[in-house]
């Protein structure tokens, strides 16, 4: 089910009433409720494929119990079993075509006559987030930093909580079953705000995100015949599309999950306004920089390690991520831009420097920073949005070899119109610890809703009279 | 007071300041709805989309003096491409003219809005309206593009009717009255090649060939020909199978099939209100065709817009056989230019006997 369809917006009036009213005193049905719900969630795609979820989530359940239950050797191996039998869904259904493609590319070149079928074969939606969810949740009963979930229903709807279910935030063991222990009463501020979010997400997605959608696919899709200001103004819709795609779905997602008293990570905190590359990755899918900071990087050696160990780190890192994106080289290559960048940050800067970066950094230098981190960004989103890795060049190549201006420029100059406002509303928001729009500032409750009122004709027009591009998270 | 019960006030609290702002939106948005926007711009909206062909009707009409000497054909996509009017034309050596009016996407509430647009708004008097009806079933869904061609008061209509598809027409409305102001910041793609240019209204489909026609047809029969067993074993008046009940549940016997079936009776009666000459045509596709329906049909029309004088007004059907085969059609629904001459002197000669 899409967030933005009516059918959701039916669903989620219903399960929220259902568990205010109905289950109000029934906490182990509240549980149940979300449990059913986040099935029937799933289910919306492709049903069967909940099969496979409810396989590893069996796994990951007694795997838990046994690694909790069990020292030394038997501890690892069950530790191990676990996050195989995890990462082999992950690998058989998003990684295995990509290998054959390119064991088969291999032996071509090589004139090996040798040839492995790729399989027919759809991902299941949200794979790659729930399988870090429940891999977070192993290792960290292994490190004895979490007490296995005994009861199986709390732990399945750990894995399969609906409003981040199919892309993210990637949450912690530690953060969400406790919350679903509780027996939460109704926080009317709590709902409120959660709508106020949800307002904001869809504000994002809809009216800024699918915008911008417009005139990216239309450079991505032309860039042989636009002229150099177009194809930049292209990449910058594609920055903002994919930022107002995916936190928007954050937004919506933390919002929904607040509707029922549960609340979720932070998942960005207005990346474009990041002065370097290590404070956009503070900034931009915390849930998922965070789950690599501590369960690969940290185990590595994070930055306490010296000399080419860190940059090895940084490297793995960054390389991981963007494999974990998809099965491309396209996006291994995002990832390699900006390992290249971090580690020149890290030479020149150090450490120290990323620590203090608001702090103590002059204005001006904060602005140049700002912009440079920007344009890096940007470059990096072009192998991100590309088919492939020709494509990319080929758009980079018609940057530097087309004509700088043109009339086609006049198409694109409108997008900024809708960036420039979008990013001066994301800056009145700088200071806003729970990233909903305005919370942070004390306006009379008539201008309050005046705004919410704007906001939501926007969504209405943008969403009946824009293409609506699919959340672009969901692919991965 | 305990926890709980602060809990319930605070639920009903919150429960009360959402029906307050949803309240407020929805009178905002009636009030975006009803603001009297020129017609020029709600077509304008079309000239370079897929409905190109509903601005280029608003222009022809916009041209046209006088329809007195000319046959009109209305309906949707089968009509658009299997009626070649330019051939009537020339088949037709009296004075009589020939006017495709069809547009992509059957429903009889659009085909209405525009009929009283163009009898009532222009006073324009066509010699004979050609009412389409799709020769496998019955029309469900409100046109997208009916907020175009629709006025408000037709849209209210549907509400009235418990039209399930109210809610998007309405607001697609609202959204295209805010876009007159908003679409300086989108991005509007100039894709001329999609606007249909052309003097007469019939829009030939591209050949396909007749495995992928073939394909289309295994692909999409099933429901049709449930549908037809279904209006069969209704004509019969026999009890249907469980399987064909519920289809028949889902596909026919809804508000939204009964809201059409309204729309298209009202068509007729406004025909018969002025009284211009109209006839039925019920369009062959390749699953009615095959399954030889045309009687079906027939008795369906008759047994379900009772109020229509058939004695004064023809259903026209065809000769199955010569519709049965793969060649003459895109997909199992349209006709390809060949199957287009075929239907058009077909249709000259039922009009002509």
């Amino acid at each position: 089910m899409l967030f933005n369809s009516t059918e959701f917006l039916f669903f989620l009036a219903l399960v929220f009433s259902v568990y205010w009213t109905v289950l109000k005193n029934l906490p182990r049905g509240k549980t149940w409720l979300l449990l059913i719900s986040s099935c029937i969630f799933y289910m919306f795609f492709i049903p069967k494929y909940i099969l496979i979820l409810f396989i590893t989530i069996l796994i990951d359940y007694f795997a838990g119990i046994k690694i909790a239950a069990t020292e030394g050797r038997a501890k690892k191996i069950w530790l191990i079993m676990s996050i195989i039998s995890t990462c082999m869904v992950l690998f058989v259904f998003k990684y295995y075509n990509f290998f054959i493609d390119n064991t088969n590319a291999i032996a071509k070149l090589i004139h090996w006559n040798y040839s492995l079928e790729a399989m027919d074969i759809i991902l299941p939606i949200g794979l790659s987030f729930h399988t870090f969810q429940s891999l977070s949740y192993v290792v960290e009963v292994y490190w004895g930093k979490q007490k296995p979930e005994k009861d199986f229903v709390t732990y399945s709807l750990y894995v399969m909580y609906f409003p981040q279910l199919v892309a993210g935030p990637i949450e912690r063991a530690a953060n969400l079953l406790y919350q679903f222990h509780a027996k939460p009463l109704f926080n009317g501020a709590l709902a409120a705000e959660g709508m106020r979010q949800i307002l904001w997400g869809f504000f994002k997605k809809i009216v800024i995100a699918d915008t911008c959608a417009a005139y990216a696919n239309a450079a991505f899709n032309d860039y042989e015949s636009l002229s150099a200001i177009s194809l930049l103004l292209g990449a910058v819709a594609f920055a903002f599309q994919i930022y107002g795609d995916f936190s928007g779905y954050s937004d919506i997602a933390l919002g929904t999950s607040k509707l029922f008293g549960i609340q979720l990570m932070r998942n960005f905190n207005l990346p474009y306004f990041a002065t370097s590359i290590p404070d956009f990755w503070r900034r931009w899918h915390i849930s998922l920089s965070t789950w690599f900071r501590d369960y690969v990087y940290i185990p590595l050696g994070g930055s306490r390690v010296s000399g080419w160990k860190f940059y090895r780190n940084v490297f793995i890192i960054f390389l991981l991520s963007g494999f974990w994106h998809g099965a491309n080289w396209t996006f291994i290559i995002w990832g390699l831009i900006h390992a290249i960048v971090y580690c020149i940050y890290f030479a020149i800067w150090g450490n120290a420097k990323q620590k203090n970066d608001q702090a103590t950094t002059p204005a001006w230098k904060s602005w140049i920073g700002g912009l440079i981190t920007f344009g890096v960004v940007v470059l990096a989103w072009i192998f991100f949005r590309a088919k492939n890795v020709q494509e990319a060049w080929a758009y980079l190549h018609a940057i530097t070899t087309n004509s700088f201006s043109g009339s086609d420029v006049y198409n694109f100059l409108p997008l900024l119109l809708v960036l420039i406002p979008f990013h001066f509303m994301e800056w009145l928001n700088r200071n806003s610890n729970n990233g909903v729009f305005l919370s942070s500032y004390k306006l009379s409750p008539t201008v309050r809703l005046a705004i919410e009122m704007i906001m939501a004709i926007l969504i209405i027009d943008c969403f009946y009279s824009l293409d609506h591009e699919q959340f672009i998270y969901f692919q991965f | 007071m305990n926890n709980s019960s602060t809990s319930n006030s605070e639920f009903k609290r919150f429960i009360a300041k959402m029906a307050v702002r949803v309240a407020i939106l929805g009178a905002w948005c009636t009030l975006v709805f009803y603001v009297p926007l020129s017609r020029e711009y709600y077509f304008s909206i079309l000239k370079y989309s897929d409905y190109s062909k509903i601005s280029w009707i608003e222009n022809k009409l916009n041209e046209t003096e006088s329809l007195d000497s000319t046959v009109v054909f209305v309906g949707s996509s089968i009509c658009m491409n299997g009626v070649n009017d330019s051939l009537l034309n020339a088949l037709d050596t009296s004075s009589t003219q020939y006017l495709n009016l069809g547009m992509t996407h059957t429903c009889f509430a659009i085909i209405d809005a525009l009929l009283e647009d163009m009898l009532e708004r222009r006073e324009l008097r066509p010699k004979k309206v050609l009412l389409c009806f799709k020769g496998d079933a019955m029309a469900r869904y409100i046109h997208t593009m009916y907020p175009v061609q629709a006025t408000p008061g037709h849209i209210q209509s549907s509400a009235l009717a418990f039209n399930t598809q109210y809610v998007p027409s309405f607001l697609k409305r609202v959204s295209w009255n805010v876009h007159a102001l908003t679409r300086y910041g989108k991005y509007i793609p100039s894709e001329e090649d999609k606007e249909f240019v052309s003097d007469y209204g019939f829009k030939p489909q591209p050949f396909n060939t007749p495995e992928k026609v073939e394909k289309s047809y295994k692909n999409l029969r099933a429901g049709s020909e449930a549908n037809f067993n279904a209006i069969q074993g209704e004509n019969e008046g026999r009890m249907l199978p469980l399987k064909s009940q519920v289809l028949l549940a889902y596909n026919d016997v809804t508000q939204n099939v009964l809201f059409q079936r309204a729309m298209f009776a009202k068509s007729a009666r406004r025909l018969d209100e002025l009284n211009i000459p109209y006839d039925i045509i019920v369009y062959p596709n390749l699953v009615s065709a095959r399954m030889q329906t045309k009687d079906i049909m027939a008795n369906y029309i008759k047994r379900t817009f009772t109020s229509i004088d058939y004695s004064k007004h023809n259903v026209i059907t065809f000769n199955d056989t010569a519709f049965a085969n793969a060649k003459y059609y895109v997909d199992m629904n349209h006709l390809n230019p060949d199957g287009a001459q075929l239907l058009t002197t077909s249709i000259y000669q039922e009009l002509h006997p």
